[in-house]
């Protein structure tokens, strides 16, 4: 509960954060003055040498110059970079991923939209485009083989959001730490110590010639905080531009990382570091290709691989289904195989973007719904002409899920009585419901010390006493631009069936979708306008908000 | 004796092919002599006295050729039942404990096997402020896993005795070498190695409570305990090249009298009973390490000693604390007590006047922060009270004029904490061009994050004559149009209004929820964060006039924006 109300006073912070009038006073003095000021210092205190400092910037300046151009901030959050000039923007996935449209704002500030082409939710890189732009500055991709431990290299991002009000980014320098990083699902990460933060997700690492050579993504850090304690990982420009091609033909959908199939290599934590092959599956590609157990690999593509770890990340670093050749050691005679990878399947729950129609079978019971039983007569919610039979949709700019109400029933009356506290006085606050299918906003005037919204929600009954509900699979909201939406799915449609399994009630949907894998194409067939109709979506991936940075 | 002369004719032949190395050069010649150390303890103290493995891990440097390798106590802390040794070359070695000196918290080992590559000691008591260092290690596993060395590059930003180390692990409380290198759990025992690959330090997890940033232990402390075992020479210090960071801290040394220590005494509050809250760990970790330490902070003398500016935040006293009773500056030659005037606490800076004028030799000369620009190093000098040594961090500029909570201040990469906040911040020239400041519990961004703030001298001038007066400025009123938004990516464009304050500007103009704001005062709206921006550019009291939506319909309201309530 508690959270309930610093979440919520944060977000009023943000909103109303606001300007100081002395100080205010006094930058405008201030930049006439400061032309004056200077004037008078370079005449009487300043050495020669100052003027020369002005003139003349280091490369390393001029680095920075150039490279700021092309990076943008990606809604309030996140960083990104511009890769042409016609507008395709690459940050992270655990940036972008989760929405089909985002706002981009470039250093120069003019706002854009951009729309999701693609993204690949292993390798944490999203592709998103510019709407009708031309001549963006860009920068180009460089060659991250090239790379050297100790080479010089800048990052750019918006750590902690501090750039949301002035539209500047923050530019930190380091070297390069380590290549070839095995990090969680980074498998060929490079590490820096140039500073990153939270909020420097999906920006670029960039080398003195002003060439892209990673996108910073994750960070470790020495007390166990989301500060920065100079280990930062990128993923490397050369494992973007191999996956570039499929993340422009993906349609907003997925990319698929390699993997090697029916292998059984040496744990990558334990004693035996040296990639021997312990067992081969006979149907996988590299024993179809003539790689026997006891093999030791010795290069993948010519990149050598002294380790597991090393095998498995570089591996992962390619997408799938493409050839790659294995050099390997046999009793000491070096032979060279050549396969296909198979497909890393994408981690996690699958989901179609899609919300329903409150109804009455919630899983716990007497959970309460978001319809509205009865309505205190005179009180602030009649005023503002809830009517029984309502469906809330959102109050005060939040959105309402069953889930909030069901793990605190009291929420209404909670948000109620932080605007009518003391402190906030009262206000006018949005509330939005659905009303015969069509949704409708209200205004609820909240006056100073009223306590209680007046509404009544209904609850569930239990489960013994549920009967069939016909309009439980009607679908409420279908999320713009996403894959669901992008397959044909639209409000009002009923779901009867997914690859030809008859859906009765929600918990056969769900059952049916965690045992779906996300990327995978459905067939779905629905009810719409009295008409059944079949339906070919691609499900997407429920994404949890715990990793990254 | 052959060997010393082997050395000396080592030195002979760099000191005729002086070089100047380049990072990448340093990597290729240090990394096959740091190994990644994996250590087994047996421990019999457990419960019913049944044996526990504990397992250690670090990093280890190889310093001779026969194999012997100097670590931290902190990795192979007693005898151990077995040590891992993993080279970057992807070998994995055994090895068997020499030496454990836990006064110098360090441990000997010896590798078994020959020909190893190993690097030279560095003549580490010469070494100063701003020399260029690297750090090598072994964080998270890097070697072990990887095969990699993690490499980073900083400048040697103090030298000083930790007094009070508030690392667990570590008990160390000597002279220590501290860098702004990212040293990680793991690095402890890699090497501190100079601009030519010789080492300075062996890597700890000392840290003094104010600085919080990483430490070696300087090798020469060892070298008594080292002389037992091999011959060695520590190889002539050398001044690194020339470069804007050791000249910042030439210049920092230089007008080290212009920065001086500042002791708070507060009065003793009763602590209360620290409030059960349900904080995730890593929040309770990080209000742990964001609280100040007590008393000692570092001030900037201006004006040939009449003033001393410092951070607002360190000279006032938060709730939970005492009321400040006394602030003494502490010079190597005397102890004067100051009073404090004003503050301004909007952008931190307090301005003290001392009972008499601090005398020094010379005092810094005002810079300009028009021409800083993003790129640029800069360095932030600070003392410890401890030794009365400087302390200076050197990095970039990283953002020029940051709109921090609606103030302008400049933001650098240079580490900025409770030791150096308040002190000056210095451009290549040794001139002033700004206090450094804006750490605070509250603040985002934290200690030694990559991301700190410094006020600009511009701005200092500017509010010098009222500091002086006694005027003080608080946290001031701000600009209200009194609504807040809802995020809504369906809408093309403009803020939609969630909630309207009672009796605000936009309650009086007419604004209901649901209403989208397109533009104001003819710039159009983007997102509710352009709004905020475009209320924050106006004046309480000003009229400002603006467009929605509702309904379907454009329409043109105008309201008088009032003062923020809280």
């Amino acid at each position: 509960m508690v959270k309930i109300f610093q979440i919520m006073l944060l977000l009023l912070c943000t909103a109303f954060s606001q300007d100081i009038k002395e100080v205010q006073e006094t930058q405008d003095l201030q930049d006439i003055k400061e032309v004056q000021e200077t004037q008078d210092l370079q005449d009487v205190k300043q050495e020669p040498k100052q003027a020369e400092i002005q003139q003349s910037k280091s490369p390393l300046e001029e680095a920075i110059a150039k490279a700021l151009q092309s990076y943008v901030f990606v809604d309030a959050s996140g960083s990104g970079v511009v890769i042409s000039s016609d507008g395709y923007v690459i940050t992270n996935d655990h940036v972008a991923g989760d929405a089909a449209t985002w706002r981009i704002r470039t250093t120069d500030g003019t706002m854009h939209y951009a729309d999701l082409i693609g993204t690949d939710p292993y390798g944490d890189i999203s592709l998103l485009k510019i709407r009708n732009v031309k001549d963006l500055p860009h920068i180009k991709i460089g060659n991250s083989d090239l790379l050297k431990a100790g080479q010089k290299v800048i990052a750019i991002g918006n750590p902690f959001g501090m750039g949301n009000l002035d539209e500047k980014p923050t530019v930190t320098v380091g070297i390069i730490s380590a290549l070839r990083r095995f990090h969680f699902n980074y498998t060929d990460a490079i590490m820096t110590d140039a500073p990153l933060n939270p909020g420097n997700s999906g920006g670029p690492l960039i080398t003195m010639a002003g060439e892209l050579v990673g996108i910073n993504g994750q960070i470790d850090s020495r007390f166990q905080i989301r500060v920065s304690s100079g280990i930062g990982y990128a993923i490397t420009s050369n494992q973007i531009k191999r996956f570039l091609p499929f993340l422009k033909s993906a349609k907003g959908g997925f990319v698929y990382h390699g993997h090697l199939k029916g292998v059984r290599l040496p744990r990558i934590s334990g004693e035996e570091k040296k990639p021997y092959v312990r067992y081969l599956d006979k149907t996988s590609g590299l024993y179809v290709a003539g790689i026997r157990k006891g093999d030791l690999i010795t290069h993948v593509n010519n990149y050598p691989v002294a380790t597991v770890s090393r095998l498995t990340g570089l591996v992962r670093s390619y997408p799938a289904y493409s050839s790659l050749t294995f050099d390997i050691l046999r009793q000491d005679k070096k032979k060279t195989y050549k396969t296909m990878l198979n497909i890393y399947n994408i981690r996690g729950r699958a989901q179609l973007e899609i919300s329903f129609y409150p109804s009455r079978g919630f899983r716990k019971y007497q959970a309460k719904t978001l319809l509205v039983k009865s309505v205190v007569p005179e009180s602030a919610a009649a005023k503002a002409g809830i009517l029984p039979g309502d469906i809330i949709v959102s109050f005060a700019g939040k959105k309402i899920t069953p889930n909030i109400i069901q793990r605190f029933p009291n929420y209404f009356n909670l948000l109620f009585s932080l605007y009518s506290s003391p402190r906030n006085k009262g206000a006018l606050v949005e509330i939005s419901v659905i009303r015969k299918g069509i949704e409708k906003v209200l205004v609820v005037t909240i006056k100073e010390g009223v306590k209680t919204f007046g509404i009544e929600l209904q609850k569930t009954p239990s489960i013994t006493e549920m009967k069939k509900d016909e309009k439980e699979l009607t679908i409420l909201n279908v999320q713009k631009g996403m894959l669901a939406y992008r397959g044909g799915l639209r409000r009002d449609d009923v779901l009867l069936e997914i690859n030809k399994y008859k859906l009765r009630n929600k918990r056969s949907y769900h059952l049916l979708l965690n045992r779906l894998k996300p990327g995978e194409k459905i067939d779905i067939k629905i009810l719409r306008n009295g008409k059944t109709q079949n339906l070919q979506v691609t499900l997407g991936l429920k994404r949890n908000y715990g990793g990254g940075f | 004796m052959k060997r010393q002369l082997i050395y000396l004719l080592c030195i002979l032949i760099s000191g005729i092919s002086a070089q100047n190395f380049t990072p990448q050069d340093i990597a290729v010649k240090v990394s096959p002599a740091v190994v990644g150390i994996n250590c087994v303890l047996v421990d019999k103290s457990g419960e019913k006295n049944r044996p526990k493995l504990l397992y250690y891990y670090g990093t280890g440097v190889i310093i001779s050729k026969e194999g012997l390798l100097l670590t931290n106590l902190t990795v192979v802390p007693k005898v151990p039942y077995s040590i891992t040794l993993y080279f970057t070359d992807g070998r994995i070695v055994s090895a068997s404990c020499v030496g454990i000196h836990p006064e110098l918290e360090t441990t000997i080992l010896k590798a078994n096997g020959n020909n190893f590559p190993h690097i030279p000691l560095a003549d580490s008591t010469k070494t100063t402020i701003g020399d260029r260092v690297y750090t090598f290690g072994n964080p998270f596993h890097s070697i072990e896993n990887d095969s990699e060395v993690a490499i980073s590059k900083g400048t040697v930003s103090g030298v000083y005795r930790v007094t009070k180390n508030v690392e667990s692990e570590s008990k160390y409380t000597n002279t220590v070498i501290e860098t702004n290198a990212a040293l990680n759990p793991g690095s402890d025992g890699g090497p501190l190695v100079n601009h030519r690959g010789e080492l300075l330090g062996i890597l700890s997890l000392a840290m003094q409570e104010e600085r919080r940033m990483g430490t070696a232990i300087p090798v020469h402390l060892m070298l008594e305990k080292l002389l037992d075992l091999n011959s060695f020479v520590l190889q002539p210090y050398e001044n690194s090249m020339e470069n804007d960071e050791k000249t910042i801290a030439s210049k920092g040394t230089e007008y080290s009298e212009n920065v001086i220590s500042l002791e708070i005494v507060r009065k003793d509050v009763k602590v209360k009973q620290a409030r059960q809250n349900n904080q995730r760990m890593s929040a309770q970790r990080k209000a742990s390490i964001m609280k100040r330490p007590k008393s000692w902070v570092t001030g900037t003398i201006i004006e040939e000693g009449q003033y001393v500016l410092t951070s607002a935040y360190q000279v006032t006293s938060q709730e939970g604390e005492g009321a400040i009773q006394k602030i003494t500056i502490h010079t190597p030659k005397q102890k004067i007590d100051a009073e404090l005037i004003a503050i301004h606490k909007p952008y931190d800076i307090a301005l003290l006047k001392p009972q008499q004028p601090i005398k020094c030799a010379k005092y810094f000369s005002i810079g300009s922060t028009t021409n800083l620009n993003v790129g640029q190093w800069i360095g932030v000098c600070g003392k410890l009270q401890a030794s009365f040594d400087i302390t200076c961090d050197i990095g970039i500029v990283s953002t020029i004029k940051r709109n921090l909570n609606l103030i302008q201040v400049y933001q650098t990469q240079a580490f900025i904490n409770y030791a150096n906040s308040g002190g000056p911040v210095i451009n290549t020239l040794g001139q002033l061009v700004g206090i450094a400041g804006h750490i605070y519990p509250q603040a985002t961004w934290g200690l030694n994050s990559g991301v700190s703030m410094f006020t600009g001298i511009e701005t200092l001038l500017q509010i010098l004559p009222d500091l002086k007066k006694g005027k003080s400025t608080q946290n001031p009123s701000l600009p209200f149009l009194g609504v807040s938004f809802w995020e809504n990516k369906n809408v093309p464009q403009g803020a939609i209004i969630s909630t309207v304050s009672m009796d605000s500007a936009a309650y009086k103009a007419g604004l209901l929820p649901g209403d989208i704001l397109i533009s104001l005062d003819n710039t159009s709206v983007g997102e509710w964060a352009d709004l905020v921006r475009l209320i924050t550019s106006k004046k309480i009291g000003q009229k400002i006039e603006f467009e929605i939506i509702r309904n379907n319909e454009k329409k043109k309201l105008t309201a008088t924006l009032g003062e923020r309530p809280w």
